[in-house]
């Protein structure tokens, strides 16, 4: 017991310690020292025809033409369509082979 | 020999059947999510950038200054025989921005204390190559500063 | 050869989520149908968990850039018109599904002592499903978006004593704008989704707890037939079938994204009047034209006052219902409560759809 009152007064102690510590140590960074402040210059870019950047300004034409079902949608679509069948047809291979596995007398199906 | 019993299960075969059938699946719902993640901005630099001569006149003999260029930082020396030259501000170790030190005629990086000398050689620490070179050509009003594509070693 | 499959399980335990999985039954019967819709349910949240932080990689939430970051995904993005298709339209139908879910689990009594907390629980997640949709729907702060932060973030104010301070803390000031953007935002991405998951954990483990409830109808039949109702194993049975209900589903959702992608509409203009025919997302529409019914006054009472404290004392007694319905809580039948169940499903299926007309 004494023991253990020892270490919680000395726990608490350390904190209080760390509490009023914690300012002073922390009133400057020490990680990094800031760099001296440096001169800058004012650039101006030199007009670029050329440059192939992405669009500024979308027009609300650019968005209807993004919503429009082209054919490569549709064939993705029907890419989806028939793999999702064909794991449907597999998972219905799992459920018949649980049916046989039920008549086997492998588990039952009674409500505990 | 043939074996009695296949060493494949009935049930095993199935799930194997179904693992595949999903991977499948997963592979073509993952494929627009990789691009629609992978899809990178397309930030061209400029073909150059002009600074005006009344301000580089302003700089003292043997100082760097700061200027932007697209989205890179830009750093111009003024010597002290007042030869200007213009790097890429970027260190070539880790991408930090470097400092000149007039004192020593040297760029550093705080980064990992790396060392460029005034013609943008790495010269000490991690820096792998010199600094990258932008041309200079000194105008009436305007100094015009161009990224050297071939400037930038790799 | 090294059992990776043993040596998983033997390090996180796989083996007692399956045992437990596997002693699970679900009753089979003629209502059974019902039961999906959970698990449907709980597919299409995982179907936004995904697209939804896709989307954050590259929206913007500021009233200066929200709506050219939209656009963004959906021209020059690849696959952004899909992915933000995607999750509209699964928004949309975890909605449905959720009043289908709703409406059945009320229809059969599914509230019944024990599952009291299991309904208090589905009703705030519903309440939570709502308002992910209402707050989504504004993010594009496109003109719509614009009218519904109006209207939606007025209607508080009709409610008495508090409705001032509600109104201004959902807009984030007296009017709507960059700030109002900024806290649905936080809601829609940030608090709603966490607030969900806690609710649905709680929800999904008093599932298991209790088990799947049988209408009444269906013990009856059974104990006057003495025979025990017949079930499946949840897992694997009755899992093959949600997987199967999920194929379809996203199958759906892809298909309603190709043929209908969402829309964005003109940007906001502050000064332009509203648009004829402005109205709400159609999950609001019922409240909306139950609101234009109402006539200015009612007893000398604001009608808009009148129709909000109406419809959220009958949200109030919807979400008691199992403390209410004394019948079902002695565990009888209770035609009563079927009859409330059906008629509120036909006032909200006939004000959707008359506010959906005119």
């Amino acid at each position: 017991m004494t023991r253990n009152r020892l270490i919680m007064v000395l726990t608490v102690a350390v904190f209080l310690t760390g509490i009023v510590l914690f300012p002073v140590v922390n009133g400057k960074p020490v990680w990094c020292q800031e760099p001296a402040a440096v001169m800058t210059l004012e650039s101006t870019e030199i007009e670029d025809e050329e440059a192939a950047g992405d669009a500024v300004t979308i027009t609300a034409e650019q968005v209807e033409e993004a919503r429009e079902t082209t054919s490569d949608r549709i064939y993705g679509l029907v890419g989806l369509w028939a793999l999702i069948a064909v794991v449907i047809y597999i998972v219905r291979f799992q459920v018949k082979d649980d049916e046989r596995l039920y008549r086997t007398g492998y588990y039952n199906r009674d409500i505990e | 020999m043939r074996l009695k019993e296949s060493l494949l299960s009935r049930r095993d075969f199935f799930t194997g059947l179904l693992g595949g059938g999903l991977a499948a699946l997963a592979g073509f719902i993952g494929y627009p999510v990789v691009r629609f993640l992978f899809h990178r901005k397309k930030i061209p630099l400029p073909k150059g950038v002009t600074i005006a001569m009344t301000d580089i006149e302003k700089m003292a003999p043997n100082s760097a200054a700061y200027f932007t260029y697209g989205n890179l930082p830009g750093v111009l020396l003024k010597t002290e025989t007042g030869e200007l030259r213009a790097f890429s501000a970027k260190c070539t170790h880790l991408d930090c921005n470097v400092q000149y030190r007039p004192e020593e005629k040297k760029f550093f990086c705080a980064c990992h204390d790396g060392y460029f000398d005034d013609q943008g050689l790495n010269i000490a620490g991690p820096p792998p190559r010199p600094m990258d070179v932008f041309s200079v050509e000194p105008g009436e009003e305007n100094l015009v500063v161009r990224y050297q594509e071939e400037s930038k070693h790799t | 050869m090294i059992d990776v499959k043993k040596m998983i399980s033997e390090r996180v335990g796989l083996g007692a989520v399956v045992s437990l999985a596997r002693k699970k039954m679900v009753p089979m019967h003629r209502h059974s149908v019902w039961y999906y819709m959970g698990g449907m349910l709980l597919f299409l949240f995982m179907v936004q968990l995904v697209t939804g932080p896709l989307l954050l990689f590259f929206y913007k939430p500021s009233a200066e850039s929200a709506y050219q970051s939209i656009q963004e995904i959906m021209v020059t993005v690849p696959y952004g018109w899909l992915i933000r298709s995607v999750h509209h339209w699964a928004s949309n139908l975890m909605i449905v599904v959720a009043f289908v879910h709703f409406f059945s689990t009320f229809l059969m009594k599914a509230y019944r002592r024990p599952r009291e907390v299991t309904w208090l629980t589905g009703m705030a997640l519903f309440v939570v499903v709502l308002f992910l949709g209402y707050t989504g729907y504004t993010l594009p702060f496109d003109e719509r978006a614009w009218f519904a932060l109006n209207v939606g973030t007025d209607m508080p104010g009709a409610i008495p004593v508090v409705g001032q301070y509600m109104l201004e803390f959902l807009r984030g000031g007296p009017t709507v704008g960059d700030h109002t953007l900024n806290r649905f935002f936080a809601l829609h991405v940030g608090i709603l989704p966490l607030a969900l998951m806690v609710v649905l954990g709680v929800h999904l483990l008093l599932v298991q707890l209790h088990g799947m409830s049988v209408p009444k109808s269906v013990e009856e039949e059974s104990e006057s037939k003495k025979e025990p109702i017949p079930a499946k194993p949840m897992f694997p049975h009755l899992v093959w079938h949600d997987i199967i209900n999920c194929l379809i589903l996203f199958g759906m959702l892809v298909t309603l994204a190709v043929f209908m992608p969402s829309t964005l509409e003109a940007p906001i203009d502050y000064l332009k009047p509203a648009p004829e025919g402005v109205k709400p997302d159609w999950f609001f529409l019922w409240v909306y034209q139950i609101l234009k019914w109402m006539p200015t006054y009612v007893l000398g009472l604001e009608g808009e006052v009148v129709g909000i404290v109406g419809l959220s004392v009958v949200a109030g007694f919807v979400a008691l219902a199992p403390f209410v319905d004394w019948k079902s809580q002695r565990n009888q039948r209770s035609p009563l409560f079927t009859v409330i169940g059906i008629a509120s499903l036909l006032v909200f299926l006939l004000c959707t759809v008359i506010g959906f007309v005119y």
